[in-house]
């Protein structure tokens, strides 16, 4: 109990304190948000200029295509986390000693500071996808208020997913010293198999069952399926299961990956 | 009164303690770096060569070593963040690796170049963080922030983005950071690195202070020896991981530095030739003309019967204006251990 009050109390000032570290560089959101037009009005022209030009259309409707592009592209921009660069610098300068002298969980450590992110690309997200729904005419989500509370439980999770697939990413640099090529793999394989940039609907078999096989799809697809309401409450219950455990075994492994590489890999630097 | 020193046991005990790691070594130049994609050639580096030390409470040693002699490895191994290869090791009670975060609460530590300040933020806001974070009691805390805001004259700069900090101010507000839970033990990994005088002065004071208020222990490294002899009164020398000499300072002034110095300011420059008269004279007394440039002048002995004569022939034969006799210093001393690896067994 004592342990577990002192992380709930640390962690409100880290993400406090984080937060604050973000704003001092407030520009850095806005060509965060810059980027993510660029990227999800490619996306959208592409899908649309393929369904439009595809003999029958697609297996998603255009206006729910719009809908779930947008609301998948504002969970993928929510849930970005700073934690790989900044993780993966502190590993190859050796910097990552200052946070293993810390009385806390190291991961729980960078979990709250990773909420920041989170907290303040979410306000930003929100605003992008009221002006995203206006602009594209589609029509607002109306869901019901166990939905909403269903849809904030996906989200939640999707959080925790999210921190633990980019944990054990990061993890990875106590190996190469060097986090980049380990970042990439993670962008590159979230990107191809979270739904961000189509529903895995749209997917060939085999890929959608590597989709569903691997943790990516509980970040953004499953989110974004329960909040436009494609599944109902009681559908999205075993979805919502799928999530938690991902989230739960995620956390684990980090953690056991974690005690074992400190008692293999040196710290850098003298 | 001192809270720190009625615990039982050893602040810190090692036995044999060993750690070794494989280094890839890649050739020199671009094709070295190519080929190095596909074969490193790799080589286990010992670092620490089973080290026995045992550290009371209130006790502060001064690590000292070259570079690569193992004094950080030996610091990352008692704080924790390193796994041992081999031996035993106890730290407050705690096996390092093991309990790292119970340690950490009872520990206070700096690495010169690794600082805990938050980066972006004012550093009130990093010291907020760590009473929370190291539940310090507000009593502890009231006294140990201002005894270092007082002490470091941190007064101006809690308010200050870490970022827009000078070096110096940025590792006097880290030196902070490590007291502020008034820890049991210290590591302190060159806590004076990039401070001018003054502010290194402040930074013994604050390690004397802390100690005598709070009977810490202390394990301090330093390429500044007057660190130690300021705050220590032990010195362990490791030299390529293994122990070298560990007792008092006056112990090891009396196994390494024997030789003393007179130092003669003339009133006008010696030329060539009465310089390599001299030196000849001075070696025929025991002497050794160790410096003989502009109006200065230094003879080193080691035997006392010396002095004599090296005086008189000083005084007779130069123009003196002023004469010193001086010890050697920490810094020579230990620049003489390294510089003749014949002589280091003392």
């Amino acid at each position: 109990m004592g342990e577990l009050s002192l992380v709930a109390r640390t962690g409100r000032v880290l993400f406090s304190r984080a937060v604050q570290g973000r704003l001092a560089y407030a520009k850095y959101f806005f060509i965060s948000l810059l980027g993510f037009f660029v990227g999800f009005g490619l996306t959208l022209m592409l899908w649309l200029y393929v369904n439009d030009h595809r003999a029958g259309g697609l297996a998603v409707g255009r206006d729910d295509l719009i809908a779930y592009l947008a609301l998948a592209l504002v969970i993928n921009f929510t849930l970005s986390l700073s934690l790989d660069s900044i993780l993966s610098s502190r590993i190859r300068t050796g910097q990552v000693a200052v946070d293993l002298l810390k009385p806390i969980s190291f991961q729980w450590m960078y979990f709250f500071i990773s909420m920041a992110d989170i907290v303040i690309q979410a306000c930003m997200g929100a605003v992008v996808l009221v002006v995203a729904f206006f602009v594209l005419s589609v029509k607002p989500l109306r869901l019901e208020a166990v939905q909403m509370a269903v849809f904030f439980v996906s989200l939640v999770l999707a959080i925790l997913v999210q921190y633990g697939i980019c944990f054990i990413f990061t993890l990875g640099a106590f190996f190469t010293n060097f986090g980049y090529g380990m970042f990439n793999l993670r962008l590159m394989t979230q990107a191809t198999f979270s739904g961000v940039f189509a529903p895995l609907l749209l997917y060939p078999m085999s890929l959608r069952a590597v989709a569903y096989a691997l943790p990516f799809h509980c970040v953004v697809h499953t989110p974004a399926l329960i909040g436009l309401g494609w599944v109902s409450p009681v559908q999205a219950l075993p979805l919502l299961a799928e999530q938690l455990a991902w989230a739960a075994g995620l956390f684990a492994a980090g953690q056991l990956g974690f005690r074992w590489i400190l008692a293999r890999f040196s710290i850098q630097g003298g | 009164m001192p809270r720190n020193t009625g615990a039982a046991g050893p602040a810190i005990e090692t036995r044999g303690l060993a750690k070794s790691y494989v280094q890839r070594v890649v050739q020199a130049g671009l094709m070295g770096s190519i080929k190095g994609l596909f074969h490193a050639e790799k080589k286990v580096v010992t670092a620490l060569k089973g080290l026995d030390l045992r550290v009371e409470r209130g006790e502060a040693v001064g690590l000292i070593g070259e570079n690569g002699a193992g004094k950080s490895t030996t610091m990352k191994l008692l704080t924790g963040i390193l796994h041992p290869s081999g031996g035993h090791l106890s730290v407050l009670g705690h096996q390092p690796s093991r309990e790292r975060k119970l340690l950490a609460r009872k520990i206070g530590v700096v690495f010169g170049q690794k600082p805990q300040l938050l980066w972006d933020i004012a550093v009130r806001e990093t010291f907020e963080l760590l009473r929370v974070m190291y539940r310090i009691p507000d009593a502890v805390y009231a006294e140990t922030s201002a005894l270092t805001a007082k002490l470091l004259g941190l007064e101006p700069l809690l308010g200050v983005p870490v970022r827009l900090l000078s070096l110096g101010q940025r590792m006097r507000a880290d030196l902070a950071c490590s007291f502020l839970h008034a820890p049991q033990l210290v590591f302190l990994d060159e806590p004076t690195i990039g401070l001018d005088v003054l502010a290194k002065e402040q930074a013994r004071q604050l390690i004397k202070t802390m100690r005598s208020r709070f009977g810490m222990s202390l394990i301090l490294t330093t390429h500044d020896l007057k660190d130690i002899t300021d705050t220590c009164e032990r010195v362990v020398l490791l030299d390529k991981g293994s122990l070298l000499f560990d007792g008092s300072l006056p112990a090891f002034e009396h196994k390494f530095a024997r030789e003393k110095r007179i130092v003669v300011q003339l009133e006008r420059p010696l030329d060539a030739a009465s310089r390599k008269a001299l030196g000849a004279r001075i070696a025929r007394l025991g002497g050794k003309l160790q410096r003989a440039s502009g109006i200065e002048v230094a003879v080193a002995y080691e035997r006392p019967a010396a002095v004599r004569g090296l005086t008189q022939l000083l005084v007779t034969k130069l123009d003196v204006a002023d004469m010193a006799f001086e010890k050697s210093d920490m810094e020579s001393i230990v620049r003489r251990i390294y510089g003749r690896p014949g002589a280091r067994r003392g």
